[in-house]
């Protein structure tokens, strides 16, 4: 979904790259005064990687994983935004993939729209039935994969919306939205088999370590930890 | 572990993006069946030697591909290393001890660890 130039008017380029120059510039600073997020730079790195491998969906069109979900349920919300961010940056800059004045346009539908639909998506499901189930990493893919398409739909929508507002050609928000939505429920499979694929490995990886790193400890600070740690 | 993630994501981006689909994407698909295709216009980067993930020159395609594959990760590392610097430089609390915040972290959403708990532990 990389927006490139001549897609969107001076204004509503402009108005997107104050949305995502505030956004980002939060989530930098939240990420900066947190706790040491280990592994942001390899995430973003799989971010970049996934993006080149588009997989064909139908009708002589192909997508790609966006990530925004998969990031936010991985590190946490203001830690995607920075990837995402970052992956729309180098691509724009280094690769010319997606426009430069329209990259405030793709950072707010990538890397703040689709981060915060996805985390929301995942902690509501986790909320409403991940209790009983709290130690199942098979239902927290699945309700990462729901995320995931979530995002990509939510993302495909407000394009349309945005489209309407401040696009270069007059179109009717119905027919841009019905093409983007369809087009990307397809997409938002594909997305979602990949987030519940890689959210389910770093689960499993994450529970392990934390297995290693009980083993020894005292049994006090052993159970302070481990009702979290395995709540996974 | 993380040497082995960092190794794969060097093969996605390196030759598994090369058997990615050559089909145009969600967005352009829509944009060339709803006719606004043309209203895109080259970005200012476009002559830049790594656009559109291919080197200029006379490298084989496939190798330009693996080239700009491998670059593009290894800068996204970089700047994202870069752009949150600050965190790798907070003195207290070792990366082992994170590591198991983290975990806690997103299981229970974002209950960030504070410093006090953090301490605690």
């Amino acid at each position: 979904m990389h927006v490139p130039d001549g897609f969107f008017d001076s204004p509503t380029c402009m108005a997107a790259a104050g949305v995502s120059l505030v956004g980002v510039g939060y989530a930098v600073r939240e990420v900066r005064r947190g706790e040491h997020v280990e592994g942001l730079g390899l995430l973003t790195a799989f971010i970049f990687a996934a993006q080149m491998v588009n997989f064909p969906i139908g009708a002589g069109t192909s997508g790609h994983l966006m990530g925004g979900a998969l990031a936010a349920i991985v590190l946490g919300p203001a830690a995607a935004v920075v990837c995402m961010s970052v992956v729309l940056v180098v691509q724009a800059v280094v690769f010319a993939d997606g426009g430069i004045f329209a990259l405030g346009i793709n950072i707010s539908l990538m890397a703040i729209i689709a981060p915060l639909v996805g985390w929301a998506v995942y902690r509501s499901l986790r909320a409403a039935f991940g209790e009983r189930r709290h130690a199942d990493v098979w239902w927290c893919g699945g309700a990462a994969a729901m995320a995931g398409c979530a995002s990509v739909v939510v993302a495909a929508g407000v394009f349309s919306a945005l489209f309407w507002l401040g696009g270069t050609a007059d179109i009717a928000l119905g027919e841009v939205a019905a093409a983007m939505i369809s087009t990307h429920l397809l997409i938002g499979l594909g997305e979602a088999l990949i987030t519940g694929v890689v959210v389910v490995a770093v689960l499993h990886t994450r529970a392990q370590q934390a297995g290693c790193e009980q083993v020894g400890r005292e049994q006090a600070a052993s159970e302070q930890t481990s009702g979290k740690s395995v709540s996974l | 572990m993380k040497w082995r993630a960092g190794a794969l994501v060097l093969l996605i981006a390196a030759f598994v993006s090369q058997y990615a689909s050559p089909h145009p994407d969600g967005l352009e698909s829509v944009a060339d069946s709803q006719g606004f295709a043309d209203a895109a216009v080259d970005s200012p980067t476009s002559g830049w030697w790594l656009a559109d993930y291919s080197l200029q020159g006379g490298l084989e395609p496939w190798i330009g591909a693996a080239i700009a594959g491998l670059v593009g990760c290894v800068v996204c590392l970089v700047v994202t290393r870069l752009v949150t610097v600050n965190a790798d430089l907070i003195p207290d609390g070792s990366k082992r001890k994170s590591a198991v915040h983290k975990l806690s972290a997103s299981g229970g959403a974002t209950t960030r660890p504070t410093r006090n708990n953090r301490k605690a532990d």
